[in-house]
């Protein structure tokens, strides 16, 4: 099990419809999952442990991905547990949502940035 | 009160008049409303504030949540169950439904498109005596028309939309597995929900003799929800429409430490305007 310091950068892939390129802003609803929102399990990759290309390969067309910082989830009190797949050692995932999960989803957003893959 | 609401709900239908007319002023085909007498078709009386047509929809609303299975009902609509689809025939309909809301002031009232609209009477979650929704049932067609009528009106308010609905239609058109995390497609409850609150919420700012600010974004959400943003002076909107046509919000009031944020689940169409209109102009 990998430990995550606050330190370390997570991606996230969205969906272009997230990203408002003017402005540099993305949509709370990025980090939206389906079913259950109270308890939900939003996907990122550890950095350190990931190669975007391959994590927007993965993907589908016209996806883009987001960093942020492991200490914005911690600092919100959520937590992020390693979770790797067969296909991603460092895949990830953001846990402990509570009741205002949309503001929660907005800080994360907040403090997301667009990663250029070439 | 809620006898004093129906004996006036009583007195706004003159159901056996309607009955006798006879099969030309039919108005009910089966368990669609398809036309009205046209002695019935005048709107509300804006200037007055008050309703002059003397059968509205809301009182039909009504009618249909508080009678399933009344002699009526069953005379002409025996398959409309308490939660139902009724086509009414547009603005004046919604102003009149809208007119009922304490909430919302007549002169405050948004203005659907021209035309025939299906729409889906949803019960409360408050209460069966407050059917506080009326959802377009078919949001692709609904849809389809707005950006038909943004294209028509491109200089005016309603053209500035046009780029939103464009956008929306996208949205509309994902497929499953859009996020290739297993998200659904916007159902058109979701989008039918999110076009008519662009549409009122457009609507609201023209009656305000305001400067119309148009969504900055819109996004899907992946259990077949869309999300729509609005942007004021010190404050910004995120207004969930999911899949079953209800509304949700996060508000964000302020920015940085100030920052303070507000959010819902199950709210009122209503609410929502308001606190779009609150944000604008903040």
């Amino acid at each position: 099990m990998v430990e995550i310091d606050g330190e370390d950068e997570l991606y996230r892939r969205i969906l272009k419809y997230f990203y408002v390129p003017e402005t540099g802003r993305i949509s709370s609803s990025a980090f939206m999952t389906k079913g259950k929102r109270l308890d939900p399990e939003v996907s990122v990759y550890l950095a350190r442990l990931t190669d975007p290309v391959e994590v927007l390969k993965a993907g589908v067309p016209e996806q883009k991905l987001i960093s942020l910082l492991a200490e914005v989830p911690f600092q919100l009190g959520l937590g992020v547990r390693h979770d790797p797949t067969d296909e991603f050692e460092g895949h990830c995932v953001i846990t402990g949502f509570g009741a205002n999960w949309k503001e929660q989803c907005e800080r994360l957003a907040e403090a997301s940035r667009l990663v250029e893959v070439d | 009160m809620e006898n004093a609401m129906m004996r006036a709900i009583e007195a706004e239908l003159p159901w056996q008049q309607i009955k006798e007319k006879g099969p030309q002023n039919t108005w009910l085909q089966g368990e669609t409303i398809v036309g009205n007498p046209p002695e019935l078709t005048q709107g509300p009386d804006l200037e007055r504030g008050v309703a002059v047509n003397p059968i509205s929809t809301t009182a039909l609303a009504d009618y249909y949540m508080r009678r399933p299975g009344s002699t009526f009902m069953q005379e002409h609509a025996p398959d409309l169950r308490e939660i139902g689809q009724v086509i009414v025939l547009g603005s004046r309909m919604l102003d009149s439904t809208f007119k009922s809301r304490a909430e919302v002031p007549i002169d405050h009232i948004p203005v659907l498109g021209r035309g025939p609209d299906v729409l889906e009477i949803v019960q409360s979650p408050y209460g069966s005596y407050d059917p506080v929704r009326l959802v377009p049932f078919e949001g692709r067609q609904l849809l389809r028309r707005n950006r038909e009528r943004a294209q028509r009106e491109e200089t005016g308010p309603f053209g500035s939309l046009l780029s939103v609905f464009e956008r929306i239609r996208e949205l509309a058109e994902l497929p499953s597995n859009w996020d290739s995390e297993d998200a659904d497609p916007p159902t058109g409850k979701a989008v039918a929900a999110a076009c008519y609150l662009i549409l009122a919420a457009t609507s609201l700012q023209e009656r305000l003799g305001r400067s119309v600010v148009v969504p900055i974004t819109s996004s899907p959400i992946p259990d077949g929800g869309l999300q729509i943003e609005w942007e004021g002076p010190t404050g910004r909107i995120d207004v969930q429409t999911n899949s079953d046509g209800s509304y949700g919000y996060l508000v964000k009031w302020h920015a940085g430490r100030h920052a303070r944020y507000e959010e819902s689940d199950e709210v009122r169409l209503e609410t929502i305007l308001a606190l779009i209109v609150r944000v604008l102009a903040a």
